[in-house]
């Protein structure tokens, strides 16, 4: 987070003669944000606001995974050559301003399919696979880590 | 980022009989995340770095900070074709999301950029050159930031 404090948190940690507890614990939240030895961005592991879902039938049926992070597998139903493929996650945690960032993990055969975020809405978003090789088909099952970036429009 | 106070910080800075500095502090913080300069990192501290692909597009480069600028090599790459590089970052955990951003340098509607690959420690990306036709014989100036993320 860009966020900065002023100039009387510097160096709290060592400073505990000069600062007050609450001075000191809010200096170590904004550590985590921006300090070097930061978690940096995101969500933290262990608090329930990341989830799992595994695509089953087919690269076109949707899954449902109602958090703000976490992890789908897809399934490996093979993907012509030239071919695309969209998928629905069902997720009542997102809304129509908001970013959906996804990156892959692993999974689709080499030099296949890209994976972009191409459509969100109120309480979903979706996922399309874009098979961009003319000879080979994806039979690949994608991993595919996301995070939802709340956003406004006001 | 979707993050409240309750109601009695609310005009926390006109209020400073009612508050104590600390709550005026992270009033100020928290402005700051939701109202002001946005979700990111600071510059000046760090968090950022650069670096720049040498030999190939499909060279490695090492870069360990959660933000950074990766300029990437100029080799061409042909009409339809791909080339995956490893962006070595110790930072980096399994179930993050890397979310990168072209500045610009490609030769004009040639690749796009996606990041392709995760692990502990590093992402790749790959450059796909879409068209057609022509090749791509630019620089890519790539952004990128890590995101925590969890399963749990």
């Amino acid at each position: 987070m860009p966020v900065t404090l002023r100039a009387a948190y510097n160096n709290a940690t060592s400073r505990l003669a000069d600062v007050t507890q609450d001075m000191l614990d809010l200096y170590n939240v904004v550590q985590q944000l921006n300090g070097t030895t930061g978690t940096g961005l995101g969500y933290v592991t262990g608090q329930g606001v990341g989830g799992a879902v595994t695509q089953i039938t087919s690269r076109s049926t949707g899954v449902t995974l109602s958090k703000l992070t976490g992890t789908i597998t897809g399934i490996n139903t093979s993907l012509a050559a030239n071919a695309q493929a969209e998928f629905v996650v069902t997720n009542t945690l997102v809304a129509i301003t908001d970013t959906v960032n996804i990156s892959v993990v692993s999974g689709p055969t080499a030099a296949t399919s890209i994976f972009t975020v191409s459509g969100v809405t109120n309480g979903s978003f979706t996922i399309r696979i874009s098979n961009v090789s003319t000879t080979t088909a994806d039979t690949g099952a994608p991993i595919i880590n996301f995070t939802v970036i709340k956003g406004a429009n006001t | 980022m979707p993050i409240t106070l309750p109601p009695s910080y609310q005009n926390a800075p006109s209020r400073q009989a009612d508050i104590t500095q600390p709550m005026n502090d992270l009033f100020n913080v928290v402005t700051q995340i939701n109202n002001g300069g946005g979700v990111g990192f600071v510059a000046g501290v760090g968090n950022g770095a650069q670096v720049a692909q040498q030999t190939s597009r499909t060279t490695p480069v090492t870069i360990n900070n959660r933000c950074g600028i990766i300029v990437g090599n100029n080799a061409s790459l042909p009409a339809q074709t791909r080339a995956s590089f490893v962006v070595n970052n110790n930072t980096v955990g399994t179930e993050d999301v890397v979310v990168i951003c072209l500045r610009g340098g490609p030769t004009a509607d040639t690749s796009q950029f996606f990041v392709t690959g995760i692990g502990t420690g590093s992402f790749t990306i790959t450059a796909a050159n879409l068209n057609a036709v022509t090749a791509d014989t630019g620089f890519p100036v790539i952004h990128f930031v890590v995101i925590k993320s969890a399963i749990t």
